[in-house]
Formats: C-alpha cells, sequence, structure tokens
C-alpha cells in the first residue's frame, strides 16, 4: 500500500512540477528590441498621389511570370469586384492589387495598393516551423518553396492576409506572395518593378529610414492634405512598405487595430512552450511508463502467489 | 538673427524689381517653343506631343515651371527663397528632374537645398503630377490612353489584346 502511494505522488509532483516549469519559463509579456538592419529598402506609398492605373499591376505579373488575367490591366471595371463581400486580394495569379475606394466627403476615389509590406519581424517567418522564410537584409520577406511543407500557417499569422497558397497545382503546391522583387531586382540595388512602372511617383524607393523623414516632410509641408500618421511606421512592429493618407486609414481598408508590437509578441509564450513539450514531454511520459510498469511485475506475482496460496 | 536695416530692404525691393522688369531675365511667351515631344517611357508608351503654346497662352509659366522663368513662384512655399529668382537657361523639366531610381537620402547640413529639395520628384513622377492634378482640376484629359498610346510592347505589359 505504502508503495502504491508514493508512486501516485510521484507522477502527480513531477507532472505538476514539469507543466509549472514549462507555463513560468518564459518572462510573460517581455517585449523586446525590433531587429532592424541599418540600411534596409522600402517603399512609401502616397495614397493622395495614386490615381488606380493599374502600371504597378501589369509591371508586377510580367517582372515575376505571373500568370495572364481574365482582363487586361487596361479595365478599370475590376474595381468595382467584389468576392465575398471584399474587395480584390492578392491570391496566387497576382501578388499586388490596387483597390478604389469612395470615402465621404472627397470629390474623387481614392486607390490604395496592397501587397507584402515586408515587416521588419515577420509574423509568417515566427510562425513557420521550417524556416522557409529569411528577412533579408535588404528589407525583403523572402520564401523558400523547396523546405515548405505546406502547412499554411503563415496564412494564419499574417496580419494582413498576404501570403496565399497555390491551391492550383497538386503536385507542387507553394505560398505565393510578393518578395519585393528579391531575386530580380532588390539585392542588386534597383527599385521593385511596382515602383519604376508608377507614373505618379506614389511608390517611392529608398532607404526605410529616409522614407521615414520624407514622409514627416509631406505632413509636415501640407497638413491639411495628410493624416498625422505613417502606417507601418510601427504597426506590427514596423514594415518596409508604408503609407501616407489624406483620409483616415481605415476608411481606405487598412486595419488599425493591428498592434504596435511584432505579432510574435503576442504569441512567444505560447510557442516557447511548443518546443519543450515536443522534447521533454515523450522522453518524460515514456518514463514515467516505464516506472509504471516495471513495479507492476512483481506486484502481479505476488497476487498470483497470494491466489495460488489461498486456494 | 539680425534684422535687415530698412534702408538695406528697401534696397532690395528696388534691385528686385529692376530685376523682374529687366526683359532678357523674365522670358517671353515668343521664346517658348510651339510643341515638346515627351519621350521619356518610349517601351511601353509612344511619345506625347504636348501643345506648349496652347498651355502657355492660357497658363502662367509659373504653374508650371516654379520659379525658373523668372516671373515669380505660383507656390507659395518655393516663395519662400525664389520670390525675386531669375531665369535660368534651362528650364525644361528635365533640367532639374532626373530619371529616379531611389529616394534621395535626406541631408541635414541645414543650407536651403538641402532643406526644401530633398524630396523632389523624377521626370516621370514631376509630369504626371504637373499635368495630371491640372488637367483633373481644370477638365483635361485624365485616362492614361487619352495622352500615351500603347506601343506593342506595352500592349503586351497591359496584356491587351485585339
Amino acid at each position: 500500500m505504502l508503495e502504491k502511494i508514493s508512486r501516485r505522488s510521484i507522477l502527480k509532483n513531477g507532472l505538476a512540477g514539469t507543466i509549472g516549469a514549462l507555463l513560468l519559463r518564459p518572462k510573460a509579456g517581455e517585449s523586446h528590441d525590433i531587429k532592424k538592419y541599418p540600411n534596409s529598402m522600402g517603399v512609401l506609398v502616397d495614397l493622395t498621389r495614386c490615381v488606380g492605373c493599374r502600371s504597378c499591376e501589369a509591371a508586377c505579373n510580367a517582372e515575376q511570370k505571373l500568370p495572364e488575367p481574365m482582363q487586361p490591366f487596361t479595365d478599370m471595371e475590376v474595381f468595382e469586384e467584389t468576392e465575398h463581400g471584399r474587395q480584390r486580394r492578392t491570391d496566387e495569379t497576382r501578388y499586388t492589387v490596387v483597390n478604389r475606394y469612395e470615402v465621404p466627403g472627397q470629390d474623387h476615389p481614392l486607390f490604395r495598393k496592397v501587397q507584402c509590406n515586408h515587416c521588419q519581424e515577420p509574423a509568417c517567418l515566427s510562425s513557420c516551423f521550417v524556416n522557409a522564410y529569411t528577412k533579408t537584409p535588404e528589407g525583403a520577406v523572402i520564401y523558400n518553396a523547396d523546405v515548405c511543407v505546406g502547412c499554411r500557417t503563415c496564412m494564419v499569422a499574417c496580419p494582413f492576409y498576404i501570403p496565399t497558397f497555390k491551391y492550383s497545382s497538386a503536385f507542387s503546391p507553394q505560398i505565393m506572395k510578393c518578395v519585393f522583387c528579391y531575386d530580380t531586382r532588390l539585392k542588386f540595388g534597383k527599385q521593385p518593378a511596382c515602383v519604376e512602372a508608377c507614373p505618379q511617383e506614389a511608390l517611392l524607393f529608398g532607404q526605410r529610414d529616409d522614407l521615414i523623414k520624407i514622409g514627416r516632410r509631406r505632413i509636415e509641408e501640407n497638413k491639411d492634405g495628410y493624416q498625422d500618421h505613417i502606417y507601418g511606421e510601427y504597426e506590427a512592429g514596423g514594415t518596409s512598405w508604408m503609407y501616407l493618407s489624406s483620409v483616415p486609414f481605415e476608411e481606405v481598408g487598412f486595419d488599425t487595430n493591428i498592434p504596435h508590437e511584432p505579432i510574435l509578441d503576442s504569441v512567444k509564450n505560447f510557442l516557447g512552450i511548443v518546443p519543450m513539450v515536443l522534447t521533454i514531454w515523450p522522453a518524460l511520459f515514456a518514463g514515467f511508463h516505464l516506472l509504471a510498469t516495471r513495479k507492476e511485475q512483481p506486484r502481479i506475482s505476488d497476487d498470483k502467489n497470494g491466489q495460488e496460496d489461498a486456494q | 538673427m539680425k534684422r535687415p536695416k530698412p534702408g538695406a530692404r528697401i534696397f532690395y525691393l528696388l534691385l528686385g524689381g529692376i530685376l523682374c522688369s529687366f526683359p532678357a531675365l523674365a522670358m517671353d511667351i515668343d521664346d517658348a517653343p510651339e510643341s515638346v515631344t515627351i519621350d521619356y517611357l518610349q517601351e511601353l508608351y509612344e511619345p506625347v506631343t504636348f501643345d506648349h503654346r496652347m498651355h502657355a497662352e492660357n497658363y502662367a509659366c509659373n504653374s508650371c515651371h516654379h520659379h525658373t522663368t523668372g516671373d515669380g513662384p505660383h507656390n507659395a512655399v518655393c516663395g519662400k527663397c525664389h520670390t525675386t529668382s531669375p531665369a535660368v537657361d534651362d528650364v525644361s523639366c528635365s533640367g532639374c528632374h532626373e530619371e529616379k531610381k531611389t529616394a534621395p537620402a535626406p541631408a541635414t547640413d541645414g543650407t536651403a537645398g538641402t532643406l526644401y529639395h530633398i524630396d523632389k520628384p523624377g521626370i516621370k513622377g514631376a509630369l504626371h503630377l504637373q499635368c495630371l492634378g491640372c488637367h483633373a482640376a481644370e477638365g483635361g484629359p485624365t485616362e492614361c490612353q487619352e495622352c500615351h498610346a500603347l506601343t506593342p510592347a506595352g500592349r503586351k505589359r497591359f496584356l491587351v489584346k485585339e
């Protein structure tokens, strides 16, 4: 009897101790410095300049050799398109889209370009357990299809709903997203294709730090013309692509509830446990199991002896 | 900052007045070209023939040329320095606006050039920003292909069939 009680208490204490240690190990709610590359590049998108010509979409399609869309890029009817009540989104056939917004009180529509914002601390990268994503020193968040297992966690993790999945390919499905023209342009110091194509210079390519200064200058020189905010300077820990707008950002489709801390900060307490659960728990519980079953062997034989004795 | 003496102010005002009234320094409509061929985007678009005479007859030089034609700046921000600036030799758009690759690093040495010209658009941006804003306000053409005919390469880029 004594032996039985002590085994149970060992199990109880052991389990409680393990769980306690696992939960307490990562310090809760602690923020950290965002890893920044000093000379990383970015793009400043000025919504007051965009006229919705779709030149950026056409340039992206050609540069990234994406499939031909149903409508030519000169067709402005696409701004009317909605899917499930939403405006157009990036998908496996387009890494960038421009959407039109009729904002009350404005005499002309506003246009917003959507593409990967290339976060400084990308949630897609943090969430990927095979490290398929890389944040390059130039600022791009790139993706390696060779190691991707297709779990699509990055699609859930991204606060901007950018990574999309190539569902059309049964044999080589992969994540499809804007890569800042990394392979063809950025790593050679050249501006991305969409920026080069923009007639209005609504897209401005430069060092991220310089773009912030230029953005502040534009706001300063035209206080009535701009919101006093550069979207992406702090959102989700800061992004390489940033935006200026003449109207409140939520009126042109931006999510203004995105925290200013990297998405990683919200989930790292939990993510810190995962490797421990995966590595320690199997060994720990296998040990408990072996301990329990080994001790049971002599007891069974004792019982058998007892039964034989009784007979 | 030391305020200039009243005498000095009058001197500068007189000097400015003389400079402005001097015919060789303020440009005349007759000096202006009839038309300008804009051919920076020849890969995707046919060159644009800009009717300079029509624009010059209906609008002041400074509504496009900022302060370079010597008739004082239209924009109040330019007026901070260029109220009395004389005409310059090269008044063409490309005389100041280069083809742009990246945003310039904002310099901080505090001189006028680094204070006010840090966000100068490239030639393509300058032309479109200047033309399209005015066209929207004045009822000029604003659709891309009203000014720009696509070349075969342009039709391929925009995937225009037929």
